[in-house]
């Protein structure tokens, strides 16, 4: 069953992407929803037995919180790599990957890595924390993947990403409810929470970012210098029906550099990382584009939020060339991100940059499953072909 | 140098940005964003606020390097000069 709804007023590319994005977050009646080709409307495809009056109330009250303030600005694309590599995109990667048991498919957004694509992680990844130990003086630290409820709530992820928040429940702690959860799921596979009592709020959340417990680890102090970090880490975001493949995982795997410090050290450092990201991407001979973008904020928020990031330069999405998608049109996925925060967490956190202000941030993101996925998209499957800085570490029998 | 339009910028900016009782009296020529606290989430409503009550569009660019009252109205009155 499909219905189209006008949009509230025409729209450019990119928030119609967002809109799609956000979609399912709508109603889980709601299998797709697409723009149309001319901006003015939307076509929504529905589950089967859904009630399309109620869908399309949820929809219409979407589509107007998000499209109705939206104001378009310009992006600019700031630097561009095409790869040496003249063979075209490998096609059907993420189920070849599977195939060859590199990617292992453990459940909804949730993918084990193992053989050269693990490999290949983990070598990007030490790249990436190279990168941050040699030219910026990056401290390592180890994270945990549970952040408390609270801290993330002081980082303003409720209000402004509420849809992707994935809550760690456990069982109140009361003997009759929890023998009534263990008997209610004694031989079943299915889980069976047989009363809402027995879950309590929830204290903690799965971290949706690494930099996080970087800023609470500094609360209350007062810089003498800025502040380099950098981390690996596990990060969870719920993305509904959007989770597909390596593209969009729920659970994924992140390294990160994160600035803490005054305003023109942590922007220049920024700017310092996308030059060095750059050398990173020419050296593995990727497509790639860096540009201006903004982060998935949920509908009510996206036009206020999405203005200030885009109009202040706060984010730049590193994206690679990955194979197109259903239509044909050529495809990028953002594999990497430079952030600024100005200073939110600074103040937030009461941390004190070296020159008395509240401490400004900014952070370097590489999603790592992605990358595996771009590097297999573009280089194929033939050793031969991978650019000498990957070939050796990612198929060793070949050296 | 105070004016009609400053007063109407000042207006919209106590409206949007919620700043009551002795806020409302602000210096012009503090920066509303790091010196009075506004929320960079109301930046949007201030911009779309302030072309509804002055009659004219509002170039982004210029909007977002006028962060002050001073700067707002210095802004608007180039736009309907």
């Amino acid at each position: 069953m499909k219905f189209t709804l006008p949009l509230p007023k025409i729209v450019d590319a990119d928030l119609a992407a967002d809109v799609e994005k956000q979609a399912p977050y709508a109603s889980p009646n709601v299998r797709k929803l697409r723009v149309a080709a001319d901006f003015t409307s939307v076509e929504v495809e529905l589950e089967p037995g859904a009630d399309a009056d109620e869908v399309r109330g949820k929809v219409e009250r979407f589509l107007t919180t998000m499209v109705s303030k939206y104001r378009a600005l310009e992006r600019k694309e700031l630097y561009r790599n095409v790869r040496r590599d003249a063979a075209p995109y490998e096609t059907g990667v993420y189920e070849e990957l599977k195939r060859r048991g590199w990617v292992l498919e453990l459940g909804r957004g949730q993918v084990g890595l193992a053989g050269p694509a693990l490999a290949l992680s983990r070598t990007l990844d030490e790249a990436c924390a190279e990168l941050g130990r040699t030219r910026f003086g990056a401290a390592e630290a180890v994270y945990p993947s549970l952040i408390p409820a609270e801290v993330l709530g002081r980082c303003g992820y409720f209000s402004s990403f509420p849809q992707a928040v994935s809550l760690v429940a456990h069982l109140v702690e009361d003997y009759d409810l929890i023998e009534e959860f263990r008997q209610a799921n004694v031989g079943s596979p299915q889980l069976t929470i047989p009363r809402a009592a027995a879950i309590p709020t929830p204290e903690a959340c799965l971290t949706p970012a690494v930099c996080y417990h970087c800023y609470q680890s500094l609360e209350g102090r007062r810089l003498t210098s800025g502040h380099t970090v950098t981390s690996n880490g596990k990060c969870f975001r719920y993305e509904s029906k959007n989770i597909t493949g390596l593209d969009r995982l729920w659970d994924f795997t992140m390294r990160e550099v994160i600035f803490v410090g005054a305003e023109a050290w942590v922007t220049e450092r920024r700017q310092a990382a996308i030059a060095a990201v750059l050398e990173q991407v020419a050296a593995w001979d990727l497509d790639c584009v860096i540009e201006t973008a903004n982060d998935p904020f949920f509908p009510t928020v996206h036009a206020t939020k999405t203005y200030w990031q885009v109009r202040s330069d706060l984010k730049f999405e590193l994206r690679l060339g990955v194979e197109p998608g259903s239509g044909g049109a050529p495809r990028t996925i953002a594999c990497g991100s430079f952030n600024l925060h100005e200073n939110f967490f600074g103040k937030t956190f009461g941390i004190t940059a070296d020159d008395g202000q509240p401490a400004f941030t900014g952070c370097v993101g590489w999603g790592l499953e992605r990358w595996v996925l771009a590097a297999f998209t573009q280089h194929g499957f033939t050793p031969a072909r991978w650019p000498e800085a990957l070939r050796g570490k990612i198929f060793p029998s070949d050296r | 140098m105070s004016d009609d339009i400053e007063a109407r910028v000042r207006a919209v900016v106590v409206r949007v940005a919620k700043l009551d009782g002795e806020r409302a009296g602000f210096a012009a020529d503090a920066d509303l964003f790091r010196d009075l606290g506004v929320e960079s989430t109301v930046a949007l409503d201030l911009l779309l606020s302030l072309e509804e009550e002055l009659g004219v569009s509002i170039p982004d660019d210029k909007f977002g390097d006028a962060r002050s009252l001073t700067a707002l109205a210095t802004l608007a009155r180039g736009l309907l000069a």
